[in-house]
């Protein structure tokens, strides 16, 4: 009997072997985006640690020697063992083969952060400590290993190896390494004559970082409930077709349970293929969309990130992983309906309300989860909820659109063509809700990423709108005898404490216009005024953490203050306070700021003369060069997110096509009519096109307010719970339209070819069909 | 083997960490070992040994604060030779301490790390010192030391009396650690008398109770079948120290030293020791039934906290402990090679 069964299964396949075909590649293609976006997620993970730590180097506070002149071993030693966490840094320039010029960085890897070591954790670390690691192309030096993680034309060594490369003794800095133990000691008072040096300005977002692999995450989770669909719509209509093979075999005396573990079996076979096939495509995916991903952080590090992609088991099973589950979870609806069905009952089962009372369920679960949940998960409950609820009610709402264009049409053709249209969708409902979360996912990514990064853009051009930042450990006073008239200076200063329980900073501001143009998320427009008369004005972490908003009191060190208003500060994980000059004096009397802005008309020779005033160069930072650099990865995201955008919907036109291609038999009989009362076969095609057309259309408009909805969850809900700050919602209606019209364009795409068999059907076959069945 | 021995094999003697970064992959060769004919003699062997690759000085106390609230504290350092002697300059080294305050509902630890021949960490033996970084264990002998360190959350010092003679375990300090012949030198202070202050963020508060110093130094790796070992320092109530350990192989070793009130010490042998786990928590067993039948003794093993896991680069368990059954008492418990499991 067993034989039986696989040689009629076996037969299935080979008589129809483009839905074998179709099968496989809608597998394959669901798996390949899937796996694609977990590549080049686990890649970048996996390259962000060491690209990351080598601007940490630059990003971390260290002290120097007022002079400049080395800091010697013993300083280093008298300094540790006083209890003070520093970790030595030697730099300078050399030439270890002709016309090969290196920026060699020495650390000592025991004392450095951890990772800070570009080979990763020293302990677990393959390679000895005398060599240099570098990244430059061309022949490599004795001694030198390449390592794609640094920035190009950097060097890195150990602290020793690095002193004998450089011919020099003593070290160049002393980072600073945090956490300290509890009561460490001010290092000044241990060795005169050193001095705080911090980062020029805080830039590398690393939480902005964080924010982009959550959203590409995300977008992940997307492509799986896409595929996810488009295998059910695949497989539903494979066992559909099969059904008349199954009541034929079931009434040869086949078991229904051996059908079903053998239909298991099969499917799981074809999963199994057809997933290893999507995890190659999506390997090959994830190489043409990696260059993008490796610029986008070497945007925000400076740093490359390795250009291979490595085959990661964890993706590539998990890839296979996908497949099988996916398959399995999604076929197993109609795989049981097709085995277990009564021997000759043919019966559709008609599911009334239920899906539709489901979906609405759904629905407010997702608002319930965002009015009463708390955390990240009910965030991504809320999405989950709201794409299946939107999903279960997709077939009713699409029916009652295309019902009501009905009412509306002129013509019997038109009513004909939306009536028929109305009928047809449980034929389509399948592909088109793969349609609508595709399109519903674009909309919600495209949304988050375009308001992620016009936010982002307005906040750099506020927060750095001085055209100069210079790092100033003496505190800046030789500073006002390079100025030029026109040009003048603001200190930038601020303490770290605890306000309101958060642990803060409180910066010390002087009144100046540069200020009155960073936008408030809250608070009246004289907020910034209320500042020199004693108010504060807080970052919105602070009002997210400790529930604060304008109007409340909170306790600084030397007093109470009034909020007056809420700012935005992407990308930072501290609570932030800004209060006058006047009142940070009063909090740290003698604080002097050790990074100044500076306002000039003509920033290029001002860095001319701060550096010929005695200046070090890499203690001045130009702020266009900040602002490119910051700004980068978002431009980078966006090539990205387009990327994924055309895949998926490729795909979801895919499983358009398929699920018209199986449909194409069962037309003929609703089409002969129409050619019999003189319809001719081209216009028959023209209203197949126009069908599916309309119904892409609606559906497309069903997907909108899903993709709004899911890009406000992205922005308002999970980003806050995640970083504490939430993305301002920023409209694009034309590049939803854009998207929409991709939506529509790749289901007419799908039906063009099924429309163009329909024109070219020999009359003589839909003679044969008028006489059968009409 | 024994117990430390453990970290330094991780470090050591596997697989790629052979060649790691300290070139620690170097097996004992060019090293001294240690030899039955040349027992532990002091004060000469207070100091360090760089002939020998490895070597620890470690400090445990099971503590009190005034109100009776039980703690613990450890003190460790450890230094690896990186390449054997050559006769000339002092062969280059890397040190690595660990130090950790447990209390029932706390365990807060933190690791250095120091290149040798710098001064950021070293040892002497007279006077007795060793010292990573602003941790520090000094004296003129190991009669009366003062021993301190922080981290992040924590700060303790404290001043420590010996009440009874240096042990030296196994014959004369020739201390066997598998059947196979490997051995360590190995000696103990476990008659301290402690008291100091302990700092968790509010403040220094005044602490009692007992302290135990080990002293070992080798130079061979652990046998590839040793997954890991469980390791007891007992303070009795009646005045007794128990040092007992088990390395757990393909066949377990078990060894250590039942020392009297007056430090009379006995060697234990592998089969005088019933060292059986209890309770677990993660995946880790925090409660033992440990018994030396042929000296009567029957004792149930309770860690404090049974979260005393050192989050370090090389993790394990190590906490206080309490002893009850045939005899009352506390001590300290480390255990290593155990996967920890999710919580």
């Amino acid at each position: 009997m067993i034989g039986a069964i696989l040689h009629a299964f076996w037969s299935h396949w080979r008589q129809n072997r483009l839905q074998l075909a179709t099968l496989v590649a809608g597998i394959a293609l669901a798996t390949a985006l899937w796996t694609g976006v977990q590549a080049i997620n686990a890649e970048a993970r996996a390259s962000m640690a060491s690209a990351a730590d080598a601007g940490r180097i630059a990003a971390l506070p260290r002290l120097e020697r007022a002079g400049g002149t080395p800091i010697a071993m013993a300083e280093f030693v008298a300094l540790r063992r006083a209890g003070i966490m520093v970790s030595p840094l030697i730099r300078g320039e050399i030439e270890p083969m002709p016309g090969l010029h290196l920026t060699l960085t020495g650390i000592d890897p025991l004392t450095a952060p951890e990772d800070l070591w570009p080979p990763g954790d020293f302990m677990a670390a393959t390679t000895p400590a005398n060599e240099v690691f570098y990244n430059a192309p061309g022949p490599q030096p004795p001694s030198f290993s390449p390592m794609a993680a640094l920035p190009e034309g950097q060097a890195v060594a150990d602290i020793e190896t690095a002193q004998r490369q450089l011919g020099r003794d003593g070290f160049d800095a002393l980072l600073l390494v945090p956490p300290q133990p509890l009561g460490a000691p001010d290092p000044l008072s241990v060795v005169p004559g050193l001095q705080y040096v911090l980062p020029a300005a805080a830039t590398a977002p690393g939480a902005l970082t964080e924010s982009f692999q959550m959203n590409l995450s995300a977008f992940g989770a997307l492509c799986f409930i896409v595929g996810l669909f488009i295998v059910r719509g695949t497989v539903g209509l494979a066992m559909a077709q099969r059904r008349r093979s199954m009541a034929v075999l079931r009434a040869l005396g086949a078991p229904a349970q051996s059908l079903g573990a053998l239909m298991l079996a099969e499917i799981a076979l074809i999963a199994l293929v057809s997933g290893l096939l999507g995890v190659v495509l999506g390997y090959v995916l994830a190489i043409w969309l990696m260059p993008g991903i490796s610029v986008t952080l070497q945007g925000i590090y400076g740093a490359e990130v390795g250009s291979q992609v490595a085959l990661r088991p964890i993706w590539w099973l998990g890839g296979i992983g996908m497949a099988l589950a996916g398959t399995l979870a999604s076929a197993a609806g109609p795989m049981l309906g097709a085995s277990g069905r009564a021997v000759f009952a043919e019966t559709q089962r008609r599911r009334g309300v239920w899906p539709a009372l489901a979906g609405v369920a759904m629905l407010i679960v997702s608002a319930g989860l965002v009015i009463w949940g708390a955390g990240l998960l009910a965030g991504f409950a809320a999405i989950g909820t709201l794409l299946l609820g939107g999903a279960a009610l997709m077939p009713g709402l699409l029916a009652g659109t295309l019902g009501t264009a009905r009412r509306l049409a002129r013509t019997p053709i038109t009513e004909w063509t939306l009536a028929e249209a109305r009928a047809q969708i449980p034929q389509i409902s399948l592909a088109m809700t793969a349609l609508m979360m595709a399109l519903a996912a674009n909309i919600g990514v495209t949304t988050m990423v375009g308001s992620f990064r016009t936010s982002f853009s307005d906040f750099i051009a506020q927060r750095l709108a001085a055209e100069i930042y210079v790092a100033t450990p003496d505190g800046g006073d030789m500073l006002k005898d390079l100025l030029d008239p026109g040009e003048h200076l603001l200190p930038l200063r601020s303490v770290e404490t605890t306000v309101a329980g958060q642990p803060s900073e409180i910066n010390g501001i002087v009144d100046d216009p540069i200020y009155r143009g960073w936008s408030l998320l809250d608070g009246s427009p004289e907020a910034w005024a209320q500042v020199p008369q004693g108010g504060a004005i807080i970052n919105e972490q602070l009002a997210h953490r400790a529930g604060l908003s304008p109007g409340d009191m909170i306790a600084l060190p030397d007093g109470p203050a009034r909020i007056a208003g809420v700012i935005a500060d992407y990308g930072n994980p501290l609570g932030k306070v800004y209060v006058s000059a006047t009142r940070l004096d009063r909090i740290a009397p003698g604080l002097k700021a050790p990074r100044h802005a500076i306002r000039s008309n003509d920033p290029a020779a001002l860095r001319t003369r701060l550096i010929a005033g005695g200046i070090a160069p890499e203690r001045i930072i130009m702020q266009p060069e900040m602002k490119a650099a910051s700004l980068e990865i978002f431009e980078r995201t966006f090539a990205v997110t387009a990327a994924l955008n055309a895949l998926t919907l490729a795909v979801a036109g895919f499983a358009v096509l398929t699920s018209l291609l199986a449909a194409a038999d069962a037309r003929l009989p609703r089409l002969t009519p129409l050619w019999a009362m003189g319809v001719d076969r081209r216009q028959l095609a023209a209203l197949e096109l126009a069908r599916v057309t309309l119904t892409a259309a609606a559906t497309a408009l069903l997907a909108l307010p899903l993709g709004l909805a899911l890009s406000w969850l992205l922005l308002a809900v999970v980003n806050v719970e995640a970083f504490g700050w939430r993305l301002p919602f920023r409209a694009d209606p034309a590049g939803w339209l854009l998207l929409i019209g991709f939506g529509i364009g790749a289901a007419l795409l799908a039906a063009l070819w099924p429309a163009r068999r329909l024109a070219r059907i020999s009359p003589r076959a839909l003679s044969e069909v008028l006489s059968r069945d009409g | 083997m024994d117990r430390r021995a453990f970290i330094l094999a991780l470090l050591a003697a596997s697989g790629a960490r052979a060649q790691g970064f300290a070139g620690l992959g170097a097996d004992a060769q060019g090293f001294a070992l240690p030899d039955p004919a040349r027992p532990i003699l002091f004060p000469r062997d207070h100091g360090p040994h760089p002939d020998f690759r490895i070597e620890w000085w470690y400090l445990t106390a099971p503590l009190q604060f005034e109100d009776g609230t039980p703690l613990g504290i450890q003190w460790t350092l450890f230094r690896f030779a990186l390449a054997p002697p050559d006769g000339n300059t002092p062969p280059p080294a890397v040190w690595m301490g660990h130090a950790a305050v447990t209390t029932a509902t706390r365990h807060l630890s933190t690791e250095r790390f120091a290149r040798g021949g710098t001064g950021q960490a070293g040892a002497t033996g007279a006077p007795f010192a060793a010292w990573i970084d602003e941790w520090q264990m000094a004296g003129e002998t190991p009669e009366a030391i003062t021993l301190s360190a922080s981290g992040p959350g924590f700060r303790y010092a404290l001043d420590l009396q010996a009440q009874g003679p240096l042990i030296r375990h196994g014959a004369q300090g020739f201390s066997l650690k598998s059947a196979s012949g490997q051995a360590s030198y190995y000696y103990s202070q476990p008659f301290y008398r402690a008291r100091g202050s302990v700092d968790l963020g509010d403040g220094p508060r005044a602490v009692t109770g007992e302290g135990w110093l080990d002293r070992e130094w080798s130079s061979q790796p652990l046998s590839a079948d040793q997954q890991g070992w469980d390791w007891f320092s007992l303070a009795l109530d009646d005045g007794r120290r128990l040092m007992a350990f088990r390395l757990r192989g393909t066949t377990d070793f078990r060894s250590g030293t039942l020392i009297a009130a007056d430090g009379t010490a006995r060697a234990l042998s592998d089969g005088e020791i019933v060292a059986k786990p209890d309770a677990q928590r993660r995946g880790i067993p925090t409660e033992w039934h440990l018994q030396i039948p042929t000296e009567g003794l029957d004792l149930r093993i309770a860690a404090l906290n049974p979260d005393a896991w050192m989050e370090t680069r090389v993790s394990y368990w190590e906490g206080p402990v309490a002893v009850t059954g045939s005899a009352t008492g506390r001590g300290y418990l480390e255990m290593t090679g155990y996967a920890r499991s999710a919580p």
